[in-house]
């Protein structure tokens, strides 16, 4: 029986608890990113691999933990509404995102877990040097409605520009974190707004 | 909370298990003084801070994603 979906903001502790037969064990389907902003997902995944799991030691031999990583929370939240997964850590703005969907019923912020580690990042030697030198220029986010997306285009709507979707006076392209990198040095995209630690790794 | 606590007490082992994790996830790197570098910008807290869930909803407003109501009165539970 699945009593309530369970999110947090930007990665949190959550506790659903299913209750069955005295054999039978509980399945608890955890995601998360990852991020650094993600940490207690991350290391509690690798105490999970290690067999010293975190959460297994303090809910006991009844109780599975299973582990489940997205990019962004757009992909996330999906997993949520499918039932594929019981809780995860999540950016605020898909997190938000959902539960306004569901008109406040589905889902609900247990814990925060992190706050900032998020950055807009371009080259020392890009030409842009003002909010304004962004016009006609591509930034890449992680996934179109993850939390730094919405930021991104708040800001970019916030300095008089123009963005759709797919288009106007600066370009938004949603590319997954680790493929960032290599389109930012090729030239692909011109900034980067992301989050650690993939934000130190296009420093 | 207490995985949390745990973090923030022990930088060091948690940075180590980040990073392996990391590495088997997404098959990328990352060098030990980047993430301690990376560590630095980031608070690792239990709080859910209003006011950071309040910009949240005006950006997501300002960015056409939020449409109809916004009430977040229902959003935050503690177990």
């Amino acid at each position: 029986m699945k009593i309530k979906t369970l999110v947090a903001v930007i990665g949190a502790l959550a506790i659903f608890l299913q209750t069955g037969g005295a054999e039978e064990k509980t399945v608890i389907r955890f995601g998360h990113f990852p991020n650094i902003t993600h940490a207690q997902g991350v290391i509690a995944h690798a105490l999970t691999r290690q067999g010293k799991g975190w959460f297994e030691e303090r809910l006991g031999p009844n109780v599975e933990i299973q582990w489940f990583t997205y990019n962004a929370g757009p992909s996330a939240m999906e997993a949520i509404f499918a039932g594929s997964l019981d809780l995860t850590y999540v950016g605020q703005g898909p997190a938000l995102n959902a539960h306004f969907k569901s008109n406040g019923e589905e889902i609900r912020v247990i814990s925060g877990a992190a706050n900032a580690g998020a950055a807009l990042v371009v080259k020392v030697d890009s030409a842009i040097k003002t909010p304004a030198d962004f016009r006609g220029k591509k930034i890449a986010t992680p996934q179109l409605g993850n939390t730094q997306d919405i930021s991104c285009r708040a800001w970019l709507k916030a300095q008089g520009f123009n963005v759709t979707q797919t288009g106007g006076d600066v370009i938004v392209v949603p590319t997954n974190n680790p493929d960032q990198l290599a389109l930012f040095q090729s030239g692909g995209v011109d900034a980067v707004w992301t989050v650690e630690p993939w934000v130190t790794r296009l420093s | 909370m207490e995985l949390t606590t745990w973090i923030q007490e022990h930088e060091a082992e948690a940075q180590k298990l980040l990073i392996a994790e990391l590495k088997e996830e997404t098959r990328a790197a990352f060098a030990p003084e980047a993430v301690a570098q990376a560590w630095k910008r980031i608070k690792f807290t239990t709080e859910v801070s209003p006011n950071l869930i309040a910009k949240a909803v005006q950006d997501g407003k300002d960015a056409g994603f939020y449409k109809g109501s916004t009430d977040t009165s229902k959003l935050v539970e503690t177990p």
